[in-house]
């Protein structure tokens, strides 16, 4: 009700005040629902007014530069991705009802008549798929379902060469994003092709930088290696460095590509009696340092921590040891053998292992787990977080082949 | 402080402001507990706030409680300004974590309040530009839909679902796993 004089008095009534009819302060309010994936869905029901707003690309980009803002908390982790047979993103949610999204809500369905694909990995939200049939690279945010596409350079890397052919990438944004901008808006790929290790004398491994903002491709630069570079294991950033693992033919190291100096370099793993053929190795991301390496053989993992020593190579120090039977309370009848790092979220610091089927995911800075599912597959996980999941819309199939 | 540069600081502290109602009341108030609005800061700066600011938008009931919040944090930011350039001790740190304690039972206290003044401390809030009361109090309304269903939220709020029952359905299935 309506006062003369003033436009906010209103007169004793039994019905409820209504919500102020402006669509500024009801954003203002909508930013402030918790950064929980089932908040703006279950907001997208109310009514009408209410769905068209949290479903807006440019209110779900506010929305996460808020929370993101607001104590730089990080958004929850969802889950994680893994690549399906035809080489696209598939989701498997790890977080409890009601913030359990399935699969079908984030996973890029694979067209009919399918290129070849190979999903990447994400970084930023991001996911990056090379279409080897027609040599581009896609990125792809499943929450707003907008790609981008860039062409590979063809002059660098060859499709219808296997050891010419992209071999791994890495994508990083500026953080710009956060700030609520598209995080289409300003991004850089970097491709990595390496030479066959085993046959040639001196291999190599070779990269080029993208950078969306100039539409170039950098020169390729290139490094000797001396291990092979996995193609699906994707990159870590430490710091201004993008970190790849080097394994293969009884060597071990890690490619390093500095961002800021636009060098690329293999630098050394750590050496110790219990780092065999058999253990798995997992680069780490570690606030303090910078640089780590997670390994783990059987159910002990140790954590190393590198730092850049004056002789070009890196000091390793054995950080810390975890017995993770112990931890995890695993029963005594497990096949301590069967263990598997299945990826890491290097935004969280959080690591995902398996042991005897059993998949754990372990904080490594409070040391908290959760025991998630049993599996029979060994696939790399690319942990996936967000603030936020669009109310209603589609995610937007078939991009791929479209164009 | 939007004077300070006059370099009569002290002066500029305890300069006043005449506020005025849309029912016509008069509200004196010192230059720092104004400052709190972006609105009125800018009207400073323009020199017009000879003879009294009018909002002809905020009535005296609302105007009182914009100005009880403004009086208390202005104190907080006076505090915090000290703290930050002299003072560094942990006593004075511990004075200062007891103000912020302080001022959150403030802000809580202040939010009990029926949901017709709370939306009308929005709107002052988003007309005067107070940053601060702006996010309380629509961090309030948000806390109340929290775990709340479209029908408990529609009916809290007073709003009519204008969804078609076609259209209710479509987005049911598609956030199924929203209200599990």
């Amino acid at each position: 009700m309506m006062s003369s004089e003033g436009s906010m008095i209103r007169g004793g009534s039994s019905s409820p005040a209504p919500l102020p009819d402006n669509d500024d302060l009801l954003r203002e309010i909508f930013l402030r629902l918790p950064p929980r994936p089932s908040s703006l869905p279950r907001a997208s029901l109310v009514c009408k007014r209410w769905g068209c707003l949290v479903s807006d690309p440019q209110f779900l980009r506010r929305f996460t530069a808020f929370h993101h803002g607001r104590r730089q908390q990080q958004p929850p982790l969802l889950g994680f991705f893994v690549e399906d047979q035809h080489g696209y993103p598939s989701f498997t949610p790890t977080l409890d009802p009601p913030d359990r999204v399935p699969s079908a809500r984030l996973s890029l369905q694979a067209p009919r008549r399918g290129d070849l694909c190979y999903f990447l990995g994400f970084r930023h939200g991001l996911a990056l798929i090379h279409n080897k049939t027609r040599h581009h690279i896609t990125l792809w945010d499943p929450v707003e379902g907008s790609r981008r596409r860039v062409a590979v350079p063809q002059a660098w890397f060859d499709n219808s060469d296997p050891r010419l052919d992209v071999c791994n990438a890495a994508l990083l944004c500026d953080d710009g994003h956060h700030a609520g901008r598209a995080p289409l808006d300003a991004f850089k790929v970097v491709l990595v092709r390496t030479d066959d290790v085993w046959s040639d004398a001196d291999p190599h491994a070779f990269n080029s930088l993208y950078d969306s903002t100039t539409g170039v491709w950098g020169d390729l630069i290139s490094t000797s290696i001396t291990a092979p570079l996995l193609m699906l294991t994707p990159s870590i950033l430490v710091g201004d460095s993008l970190c790849w693992l080097l394994r293969g033919y009884g060597n071990t190291g890690i490619l390093v590509f500095d961002l800021a100096k636009n060098s690329l370099a293999q630098i050394n793993a750590p050496v110790d009696d219990h780092i065999t053929g058999k253990s798995r190795l997992q680069i780490l991301w570690m606030e303090d340092s910078g640089l780590g390496l997670a390994v783990l053989s059987g159910v002990r993992m140790q954590l190393w921590e590198g730092k850049a020593s004056s002789e070009a190579g890196v000091g390793w120090t054995l950080q810390k040891t975890i017995q993770l039977n112990q931890l995890l309370s695993l029963r005594s009848s497990i096949d301590e053998s069967w263990a598997m790092i299945h990826g890491y979220d290097e935004d969280g610091h959080v690591i995902f292992v398996s042991i005897d089927h059993e998949v754990f995911t372990i904080e490594l800075k409070s040391m908290q787990f959760k025991n998630l599912f049993r599996t029979n597959n060994t696939p790399a996980y690319h942990p996936y977080r967000s603030f936020c999941i669009r109310g209603s819309g589609d995610v937007g199939a078939d991009i791929l082949n479209r164009t | 402080m939007a004077s300070a540069g006059s370099g009569d600081e002290k002066a500029a502290a305890a300069a006043m402001i005449t506020l005025i109602s849309s029912d016509n009341e008069k509200f004196e108030v010192t230059e720092a507990t104004a400052t709190l609005s972006q609105t009125i800061r800018h009207m400073i700066e323009d020199g017009c706030t000879d003879g009294g600011v009018p909002l002809p938008n905020v009535t005296s009931k609302i105007l009182a409680r914009v100005i009880e919040y403004c009086k208390k944090h202005a104190t907080a930011a006076a505090g915090e300004e000290g703290s930050s350039s002299s003072f560094s001790d942990a006593a004075f740190l511990e004075v200062d974590r007891a103000f912020l304690e302080e001022l959150e039972e403030f802000d809580d206290a202040f939010l009990e309040v029926d949901r017709a003044t709370l939306f009308d401390l929005i709107l002052a809030a988003n007309y005067l530009d107070i940053k601060g009361l702006l996010n309380l109090t629509c961090q309030k309304v948000a806390d109340s839909v929290k775990g709340k269903t479209p029908e408990q939220i529609r009916e809290m709020y007073n709003i009519v679902n204008d969804l078609t029952p076609e259209e209710e359905a479509e987005i049911r299935r598609e956030t199924q796993w929203a209200f599990e």
